[in-house]
């Protein structure tokens, strides 16, 4: 069980008095090991989030896909060829898409920040998981 | 002094974070794509309503010409 900083065992470790080097080795590796095990399971967990918050995403991004090609290549198009008239039963099927539209860009931005957010926590996992355990000590025994 | 800490060897998080990254730039760029459609049909609804009113104001005017009286100089008066 760990009970201090994971990094600065990292360097304690490698600042304590052995009997041979042959035991520090032995030590500096062990303690390694289970740091990065450690780390290694907190980057697991991220990038499984990750994948997990990019999957949601899929069907949203696609029914806006679908929103564009509604508007642009339905209604735009059908209006300047002539083909469709502004009528009350076109003009309510455009306030619905609008309205959508525009939902689904701001949730789509939103999404966009989010993704900026969690891909800075993936890079780096090792940086990420220490300072985490230093603002949550308790989790590093999890 | 201490040797140099050997470096954790990411596994999966730098590909997640890349893909991540890569998610909201395409996120962004439909968010654009969505706000840009939305624009485009309002300026095709505006011109199609501006036609309407056009007709309109075209049928009105032929319905005032062809109720009114023809006025022939010289045999009428």
């Amino acid at each position: 069980m760990m009970n201090s900083d994971p990094h600065d065992m990292r360097i304690a470790a490698r600042t304590s008095e052995y009997p041979n080097s042959a035991t520090e080795r032995e030590a500096t590796r062990a303690i390694d090991k289970l740091v990065f095990d450690k780390v290694r399971s907190y980057e697991s967990g991220v990038t499984r989030s990750a994948d997990a918050f990019v999957d949601r995403l899929l069907e949203p991004a696609r029914e806006a896909a679908d929103i564009v090609v509604d508007l642009r290549d339905e209604l735009s198009a059908g209006l300047i060829a002539h083909e469709l008239r502004a009528t009350p039963d076109v003009a309510k099927r455009y306030e619905t898409l609008r309205r959508t539209a525009q939902s689904r860009a701001a949730e789509l931005r939103e999404a966009a920040r989010h993704a900026r957010w969690r891909a800075e926590r993936c890079e780096d996992p090792y940086g990420n998981y220490i300072q985490l355990i230093r603002t949550f000590p308790a989790l590093q025994n999890r | 002094m201490p040797d140099a800490l050997p470096d954790y060897p990411a596994h999966a998080g730098p590909k997640a974070a890349e893909r991540l990254r890569r998610q909201a730039c395409l996120w962004e760029g439909l968010a654009d794509e969505l706000d840009a459609a939305v624009l485009t049909t309002d300026d095709a609804f505006g011109a199609a309503l501006s036609l309407e009113d056009d007709r309109a104001a075209t049928r009105a005017r032929l319905a005032t010409l062809g109720s009114s009286k023809l006025v022939v100089p010289g045999r009428d008066q």
